[in-house]
């Protein structure tokens, strides 16, 4: 709600009267009655066929198209995820390569490195694609080209 | 609300013309609301577009907590109060300023005055609507709303996130300053209705 403070609409039974009046004016469109409330009828009227300018004729259905286009494609949790399980075999095929066949030539400062460097290298690597994994536009652009 | 229900799980189901329908239903207030608060009509239309494009992205949100109406209204709204923030119009200074030290005095504006055959005056509604106009954004807003939308206090409430009595005091000094200036045209010679706030 807005901070705005409450104020009293009116602070007399002369003003509580004309707004009873000016409320009342709303439920009758005929202009008659008693002058005070005819006044307020009046005003009524004029508010009611005060509609200022319209939108396009079509806008529900440009809007529509718009949002259309905006708009990914609902996937379902396994879907949207389907991608990246498809990363699985690749990683484990690389892994059970590595052990068959060694490290390449290019990677042998991998073995001479420190054993302590080779974990923190390892889980931060690992770090890396849980936040790539993570970051929704990375995942749209993924399932997007999927 | 049963409505409300079958229309939103339409739209979020991706039934084809689903979402053109609900834009259909609710374009008319929006339009108010926008059109109201924001003067160019062209900006308007644009944040009409932004509007209903934030309720398609949004509308897995959507509680039923209110009318639907109400919530689309609340979001065009407050895309409203952002464009005038953004073109550095402050709300406060769009509400009448009340004439320090006034005292209200109620007059009817002319007992004999004949109002139908005013109302049939061209130049008369013209001058009304005009003063309609000359009238700051938000009690126009509130008045269309509650006159034209036919929405209730409380749902005005909903939308803008205004107090009800703040709401009552926006609509009764407006209508109060419109009845003011009618006085002067159903007596051009004299003030004869010097309703004051």
């Amino acid at each position: 709600m807005s901070s705005h403070p409450d104020p009293r609409h009116a602070d007399s039974p002369e003003q509580e009267r004309h707004w009873q009046a000016q409320e009342a004016a709303m439920q009758t469109a005929a202009i008659s009655g008693p002058p005070a409330d005819a006044a307020y009828r009046l005003i009524h009227r004029a508010l009611q066929g005060d509609a200022p300018g319209a939108l396009p004729a079509d806008f529900a259905a440009q809007v529509a198209r718009r949002a259309q286009r905006s708009a990914l494609p609902a996937l379902g949790g396994f879907e949207r995820w389907l991608p990246v399980w498809a990363l699985v075999p690749f990683a484990l095929s690389a892994l059970v390569l590595l052990a068959l066949m060694g490290m390449p030539p290019w990677a042998s400062w991998w073995t001479g490195a420190d054993a302590g460097l080779r974990v923190a290298l390892g889980w931060g690597v690992l770090s890396v694609l849980v936040l790539g994994v993570g970051a929704l536009p990375w995942e749209r652009r993924l399932a997007r080209a999927v | 609300m049963i409505e409300d229900r079958a229309m939103v799980q339409a739209v979020l189901a991706g039934v084809p013309g689903a979402f053109e329908q609900l834009v259909r239903t609710h374009q008319r207030l929006t339009w108010h609301i926008l059109a109201r608060m924001v003067r160019d009509p062209e900006d308007a239309r644009e944040l009409a577009q932004e509007t209903f494009l934030r309720v398609h992205a949004q509308l897995h949100q959507f509680r039923f907590e209110s009318a639907l109406k109400t919530w689309i209204g609340r979001v065009a709204y407050s895309i409203a109060l952002r464009h005038l923030e953004k073109k550095k119009l402050n709300l406060v200074s769009l509400d009448i300023e009340p004439e320090e030290g006034a005292a209200p005095a109620w007059e009817p504006a002319d007992p004999a005055a004949d109002l139908e055959a005013l109302w049939a005056d061209a130049q008369v509604r013209d001058r009304l609507h005009s003063a309609i106009e000359t009238l700051p954004e938000l009690p126009r807003t509130l008045l269309t709303l509650h006159h034209l939308d036919e929405l209730s206090i409380a749902e005005i409430a909903q939308i803008t996130g205004l107090a009800t009595g703040t709401i009552k005091s926006h609509l009764f000094r407006a209508r109060a300053r419109l009845r003011e200036q009618l006085g002067d045209l159903a007596s051009p010679a004299r003030h004869a209705c010097t309703a004051r706030f």
